[in-house]
């Protein structure tokens, strides 16, 4: 059996996969990232609640908690991603730290890093100082892991690294970029998992100018089969769910919490401001509810050459 | 609300003239047991109409809401039956 040091470097997916980033705004823009979420860390809470979870929940009935949601899709997440065997951990796309919280109370864990390009997001991080997490201000496409990781999640960021003005191609290019790195990031025996919303019915060019300019700047929307011609030849598909009137009601319960502290979020981002995000939260929960968009989540093996990896059935780090 | 609460037809007719107006549409054409949809509402007039309703009759109104009473004689019917459970609850706070 190889030694635990052997089998930690990095692999090389092939040279085509991968891409030389192209601009400041490849795989995802700073500037379109911060405008969404760099509003005031003062402002989220009043939305998102104590989990501080910008993205699906994962109920098991309607009368579920929020919270309780959150918290559940989080652990679909770490199982999907063979964290609660791993050593180190990787979050693309770490928003305010639930999932880096939820690897720090793993104990086999003994490194986790979150990678975010908000500076509000980042700051935040740095105050909660999470046990054994290091949170980088960073772009995937510029990420350098020191040591591969034994289980990548990223929840809620894919939807940013696409532009409107791309074609299929270069989207697709784009996101087998982003497989190929993690497939190479990845140790052999381990599991990433993906969650990011994607177009249903509705054809690219119907996006409503509202979301896309308004709400979401220089972001676009997979299609579900461009993920899969992305990531071919890099990743096996174990599970794909489309739980999508699950995100419908998380921005409904969203709403109902932005309602409730009306006046309080006013006075931090103004009444204008929480006129727009109550409109695009009911939009999008229509959205989602008439299948426009879909909320995918997937669990991801890498495919190996090595076939005694590729059969056998533990998951996680092999110690 | 300072007025007095409205019942079912009226937040019908309330529903049928705001649709109309959005739509540019003859309101004796727009049937209010037929399903919002097929009166031409989609996703951004739907969220419209729900929001107004909202400013309108002061309370918070989810998009689930269509899809539970997707007419608008239903949905009156439901929303009266809210106002009205508003309206009680209220005069005993």
């Amino acid at each position: 059996m190889a030694q635990a040091s052997d089998i930690r470097v990095l692999h090389e997916p092939s040279q085509s996969d991968l891409r030389e980033r192209e601009g400041r705004a490849y795989g995802g823009s700073a500037e379109g990232i911060r405008h969404h979420y760099d509003v005031s860390n003062d402002f989220w809470p009043l939305v998102l609640g104590p989990t501080m979870t910008y993205s699906c929940a994962l109920f098991e009935s309607a009368q579920d908690a929020l919270d309780d949601a959150q918290n559940r899709k989080i652990s679909w997440h770490l199982n999907a991603s063979g964290a609660p065997a791993a050593k180190s951990a990787l979050d693309v796309g770490c928003g305010w730290g639930s999932v880096l919280e939820a690897f720090s109370r793993i104990p086999s864990i003994q490194r986790s890093v979150g990678l975010t390009l908000s500076d509000a997001q980042a700051e935040y991080l740095r105050q909660r100082d999470i046990p054994r997490a290091e949170v980088r201000v960073e772009n995937w496409a510029v990420h350098r892991p020191v040591e591969s990781y034994d289980s990548i999640i990223s929840v809620g960021a894919l939807e940013h690294f696409a532009k409107r003005e791309e074609s299929r191609d270069e989207k697709i290019s784009v996101y087998r970029d982003f497989f190929a790195r993690c497939r190479q990031w990845l140790h052999p025996t381990g599991r990433m998992s993906l969650q990011t919303i994607a177009f249903g019915n509705m054809k690219r060019e119907d996006a409503s100018d509202f979301m896309n300019s308004d709400i979401f700047p220089d972001s676009d929307l997979p299609f579900l089969d461009e993920l899969i011609e992305a990531m071919s030849g890099l990743f096996e598909v174990v599970a794909l769910r489309n739980d999508r009137l699950h995100y419908a009601r998380t921005y409904d319960r969203w709403a109902n919490n932005l309602r409730q502290n009306r006046g309080k979020a006013a006075g931090i981002v103004g009444e204008e401001h929480v006129e727009r995000t109550m409109r695009y939260f009911k939009l999008t929960s229509m959205g989602f509810r008439m299948g426009k968009q879909h909320l995918l989540r997937f669990a991801l093996r890498p495919l190996v050459r090595d076939w005694a990896v590729t059969g056998a059935d533990y998951w996680g780090a092999r110690v | 609300m300072s007025e007095k609460t409205p019942d079912a037809l009226a937040i019908q007719t309330w529903c049928m003239n705001y649709i109309a107006r959005i739509l540019h549409a003859d309101i004796d054409r727009l049937d209010p047991e037929v399903e919002v949809e097929r009166l031409g509402l989609d996703s951004s007039t739907a969220v419209a109409l729900i929001m107004s309703l909202e400013d309108w009759l002061g309370i918070e109104l989810m998009p689930e809401l269509l899809f539970d009473h997707p007419t608008i004689g239903g949905l009156s019917k439901h929303l009266a039956s809210r106002v009205t459970g508003a309206v009680a609850q209220g005069a005993m706070a």
